[in-house]
């Protein structure tokens, strides 16, 4: 796809580039394959950053930090081949609970969402598996930047939307892309900051289940599936996303491989009804796998 | 030392050694992405049995800086 001369994304990538030229030529290949609507969602996410006072050089910083920080992890994981972290109590201040680096971490993976394939091929597959027709309530576990709970809610017609973050600053993100008006209006929602695994949601049955990116920055994943599955309805629609072998600076939960990730799926009580697994750019699954490169998966699940 | 590091730069980035100078960087080596980054952090660390900081990682940049990084571990091929 070509990019607007004028438009908000060359003045961005011109800005990474400087503070990052490792990362000129791979984003200039994302972009290539943006569909046209998807390169319009991006320009309209920059827009609704600048709006909100965000301007180009901080999101181009919010993204190279994501990069150098998973760049160092990469290198941590490498040598010790296990994450450095394995516990909620060693990044909860470092990440969770500190705002400004959150903030520029939740922007930062909103733009990765356009900028990293992987990413670029979860969203698709997540728009395409989510039900667009049907009734009942949707729940979202971390919906961090907001960004995916957003497009859940102009993609589809559930009767309500919540959305539970342990983080503060990510649920102030959810509510402020919500409340913004830029992307639409929306009131059939309800944003709690709470712990998913300990508090209560408001309801007890969901119809349709979403947890992007947290499996692997939780202490008990196993704990986190067995919760999902008893709120979810039978027929319930599932979506979870999560990495194999891909540190960064808060990921405690270490998936080996995909196969190490349905046992603790099936121990939970629930099956994959489909997956995407996605290697590393320009790598196979089996050479991934051997190496021990990072991988992403996303998983449509059944109870 | 300077050519030893030249060495495991030629072979992780596939780059002919002889033309390893000030110059070569991330911007002039088109090989020289992420993956073969951290590659090449592994592989120095290997040969120079060192191991290099956070805060070095995401500077080695250029040949320069690499070499840099390498002395201030206090390197020995």
């Amino acid at each position: 796809m070509n990019l607007k001369s004028d438009g908000p994304v060359q003045p961005l990538m011109r800005e990474i580039s400087r503070l990052n030229p490792m990362q000129t030529a791979f984003i200039e290949s994302a972009l290539r394959d943006l569909t046209a609507d998807e390169l319009q969602a991006l320009e309209s996410y920059l827009g609704f950053c600048k709006e909100c006072g965000v301007e180009t050089p901080y999101l181009a910083q919010c993204y190279d930090l994501i990069v150098r920080d998973t760049l160092r992890e990469q290198v941590y994981f490498m040598r010790h081949k296990r994450y450095r972290y394995s516990t909620y109590a060693e990044v909860a201040n470092s990440v969770y609970l500190n705002p400004e680096y959150m903030q520029k971490y939740m922007h930062g993976l909103a733009l990765t969402s356009y900028f990293w394939p992987q990413h670029v091929a979860l969203r698709r597959r997540f728009m395409k598996a989510l039900p667009k027709e049907r009734s009942g309530h949707y729940l979202e576990i971390g919906p961090g930047h907001g960004v995916y709970f957003m497009n859940a809610m102009r993609s589809s017609r559930f009767d309500s939307f919540e959305g539970v973050d342990i983080s503060p600053k990510s649920i102030e993100l959810t509510r402020k892309i919500l409340t913004s008006g830029h992307f639409g209006r929306f009131e059939n929602y309800n944003l709690l900051c709470q712990d998913f695994l300990t508090e209560k949601t408001s309801r007890d049955q969901y119809d349709a289940i979403v947890m992007g990116e947290v499996l692997e920055h939780v202490e008990q994943p196993e704990a986190f599936l067995r919760k999902i599955s008893s709120l979810a309805r039978p027929d319930a629609f599932i979506w979870i996303t999560t990495v194999i072998n891909a540190p960064a600076v808060d990921h405690l939960a270490l998936f080996e491989s995909d196969a190490a990730l349905e046992k603790i799926v099936a121990q939970a009580g629930l099956s994959v009804r489909e997956k995407l697994l996605i290697p590393y750019v320009g790598q196979t699954v089996a050479n991934s796998l051997e190496k021990r490169l990072p991988m992403n998966i996303g998983l449509v699940l059944a109870k | 030392m300077e050519q030893r590091v030249r060495e495991v730069i030629s072979q992780v980035l596939g780059v002919d050694a002889k033309s390893i100078n000030s110059t070569t960087s991330v911007q002039s080596v088109s090989a020289w992405d992420s993956l073969a980054h951290m590659n090449l952090v592994l592989a120095l660390e290997e040969a120079f049995g060192v191991e290099f900081t956070d805060e070095q990682i995401p500077t080695m940049t250029s040949f320069p800086e690499v070499l840099k990084a390498v002395e201030a571990r206090g390197g020995r091929a």
